[in-house]
């Protein structure tokens, strides 16, 4: 489980994070949902200590981050982070002598799944393939969780497809998911969680399935009430 | 496979419904193998848990039961089979009285109106 | 295999990787500049005797006289020389800069994969200070070896008559560059040891500024300043003390090499909390 517990984080004097507490499960898709502001990439890049926090705890099944558990959680996050220079075999191998989780198998299964040519060079990719290839690096890790920023963004429709079916496959198994999104039409029958932010608030934490069971709302109306009323 | 939900309801219910639809329409045999979970949810594009939950209320149900490491199957019990059959066609039936409810229809005439319509519902299959 | 090697030595071979072209481009350009300067120097010098010779009909003694002779060490300090190893110090300088910001800046934002790599990041830290030291060596190498060939070639252009019987080493020992950046001397290990804790400030300043952005900047040139002050304060005792004999030229170098240890410890824990827990991709 990742818990963030009061989570508060200033950049200069505007609040992104003004107390920020949920927990994303294993096996589960838990999905973050802001409207807009920077505050759901800064939870993300904080959860892996890439920025540090004000205040507040977050921890990994019940640890703090350390270098260790970059092998148990992958961060893709929604700009291309290997090397341009790097073809997407080099940018594999590189993974491969560095994570005791790389799968090459796994990854192997993924550049075909992606329909991805390994001898291209990343700085000729299109911005679609070259999410594809963020995927790869973090979905081939042997990891009991993935972060994902904002997959959806300014990519080509049938990209978008394929990346929705990540989802449901077998390339996400029993791991626990958590991505960020403003667009959730194209998802809301894929994911478990939903948590609603908003102003570096979290305005509502809720189950989506058990919502449309009680309540009869899909997470649309529940986001509609919440950021209209 | 596709299946189109709709956002309100639970999706695990949608995807019973839909179970109950082939095996009442005989699309799928008693015994036959159900798709694995997982399968399930990544043809249909949906949460693998939805999809658990939905096979065990199935099997709470005993519309399908599972052994240990195989797949599930459909039951071949004839009891739970036609009790299904039964309460699909109650089910029907409710919707349909409620949807003529505001009209002023006595069953006499009804009868012929809905031997016409399954006559030309057979003839369409053909 | 691969997985047993040692994740410094990985990174540190990467980081060599991505310098090559650099480092290849300034080999290239002092080798490249060295030749024109051993081959040009001296046939412009002959040039100039034969010249001489001709016009004033002199003899060897007055050419001799009027224009001397040419020694190896003339050659080293021509530009030919001098500039390649200026641009290879200020080059190496900027890379020192460049190894970081390129992380963050790049095309691509490389930072993310380093910061997340199941390594200690004090491993990332180590890979660039031991590249820049690579890169520093492999240039003065390159020099050194430069210099051996040169010799011949400017011992053979000029007639021996008018060539300084100046030798290749003596030439080192006189040059000011060559003092300071050849292992010469016994003394080389403190230039060393300025080198690394220069490096050292270097990194942890642009550490700070990565962790703190403008603030950063400002805590940096601080931290700067004060190391710069505690290492330079003794030097200085004599005069603020106006007493020559109080401390010994010797047990100044004591302190100086105290000093300045202190310095770089005190640099790699400061970068070691900032890139641990304050650094912002």
């Amino acid at each position: 489980m990742i818990e963030l517990k009061n989570v508060h984080k200033r950049f200069g004097r505007k609040k992104v994070l003004d107390g920020i507490s949920f927990t994303a499960n294993k096996s589960e898709i838990t999905c973050l949902v802001g409207v807009n502001g920077v505050g759901k990439t800064t939870i993300l890049n904080a959860i892996m200590n890439l920025t540090p926090i004000n205040k507040g705890d977050i921890t990994i099944d019940g640890k703090k981050m350390h270098a260790n558990l970059y092998n148990k959680v992958a961060f893709i996050p929604d700009v291309a982070i290997m090397l341009p220079s790097m073809t997407v075999h080099e940018a594999m191998d590189f993974m491969k002598d560095y994570y005791s989780t790389w799968n090459s198998k796994r990854a192997k299964e993924i550049v075909r799944f992606f329909r991805l040519n390994i001898s291209d060079t990343i700085s000729e990719l299109s911005k679609g393939n070259q999410a594809k290839v963020n995927l790869l690096m973090g979905l081939a890790l042997d990891v009991d969780y993935i972060l994902m920023d904002e997959p959806f963004s300014g990519i080509d429709i049938f990209t978008r497809e394929q990346i929705t079916d990540v989802f449901s496959s077998r390339l996400v198994e029993d791991r626990g998911v958590l991505i960020t999104t403003h667009e959730i039409m194209d998802i809301e029958h894929l994911i478990d969680k939903v948590v609603l932010l908003d102003n570096g608030k979290i305005y509502k934490e809720f189950n989506a399935e058990e919502m449309r069971e009680t309540e009869g709302k899909s997470v649309v109306d529940v986001m509609r009430e919440v950021y209209n009323g | 496979m596709t299946v189109s939900f709709n956002k309100r309801d639970p999706i695990y219910l949608q995807v019973m419904h839909y179970f109950k639809r082939l095996i009442v329409s005989g699309e799928l045999l008693p015994g036959e193998e159900m798709p694995s979970r997982r399968q399930l949810a990544n043809e249909l594009k949906i949460n693998p848990n939805t999809v658990q939950r939905a096979y065990s209320e199935m099997e709470e149900q005993r519309l399908i039961h599972t052994e240990p490491n195989r797949p599930s199957r459909i039951t071949e019990d004839p009891v739970v089979l036609e009790q299904l059959k039964n309460e699909w066609l109650k089910q029907a039936m409710t919707t349909f009285i409620s949807a003529i409810q505001p009209l002023d229809i006595s069953l006499n005439e009804l009868v012929p109106l809905l031997e016409e319509k399954m006559k030309t519902r057979k003839k369409d299959d053909k | 295999m691969k997985k047993s090697l040692s994740p410094l030595l990985k990174l540190t071979n990467f980081e060599l990787s991505r310098l090559s072209k650099f480092l290849f481009t300034l080999m290239g350009l002092t080798v490249l500049a060295n030749l024109v300067g051993y081959i040009y120097i001296p046939m412009k010098f002959m040039d100039k005797i034969n010249k001489f010779t001709i016009e004033s009909s002199a003899t060897t003694e007055e050419v001799l006289n009027s224009l001397g002779t040419l020694s190896f060490y003339d050659v080293t300090m021509s530009l030919w020389i001098v500039a390649p190893i200026a641009i290879g110090v200020s080059g190496l300088l900027f890379y020192s800069i460049f190894i970081w910001y390129r992380e963050w800046f790049g095309k691509n934002t490389f930072a993310y994969r380093l910061l997340m790599l199941p390594v200690s990041r004090m491993t990332l830290f180590f890979s660039k200070f031991i590249v820049i030291f690579i890169g520093i060596f492999t240039l003065i190498s390159t020099q050194i070896v430069s210099l051996f060939i040169g010799y011949p070639i400017v011992s053979a252009i000029v007639d021996s008559t008018y060539f300084s019987s100046l030798g290749l080493i003596e030439s080192m020992y006189m040059h000011p560059l060559f003092l300071i950046l050849f292992p010469l001397e016994p003394n080389y290990f403190l230039i060393l040891i300025v080198g690394a804790t220069v490096l050292l400030v270097m990194f942890t300043l642009i550490l700070m500024e990565r962790s703190f952005a403008s603030k950063g900047i400002l805590f940096g040139i601080g931290y700067a300043m004060v190391a710069l002050a505690i290492v330079l304060f003794p030097l200085f005792l004599s005069d603020i003390f106006n007493n020559n004999y109080l401390i010994y030229g010797s047990e100044l170098v004591i302190i100086e090499v105290v000093l300045m240890i202190i310095v770089s410890i005190s640099s790699l824990f400061t970068s070691r909390y900032l890139i641990n827990n304050k650094i912002t991709v």
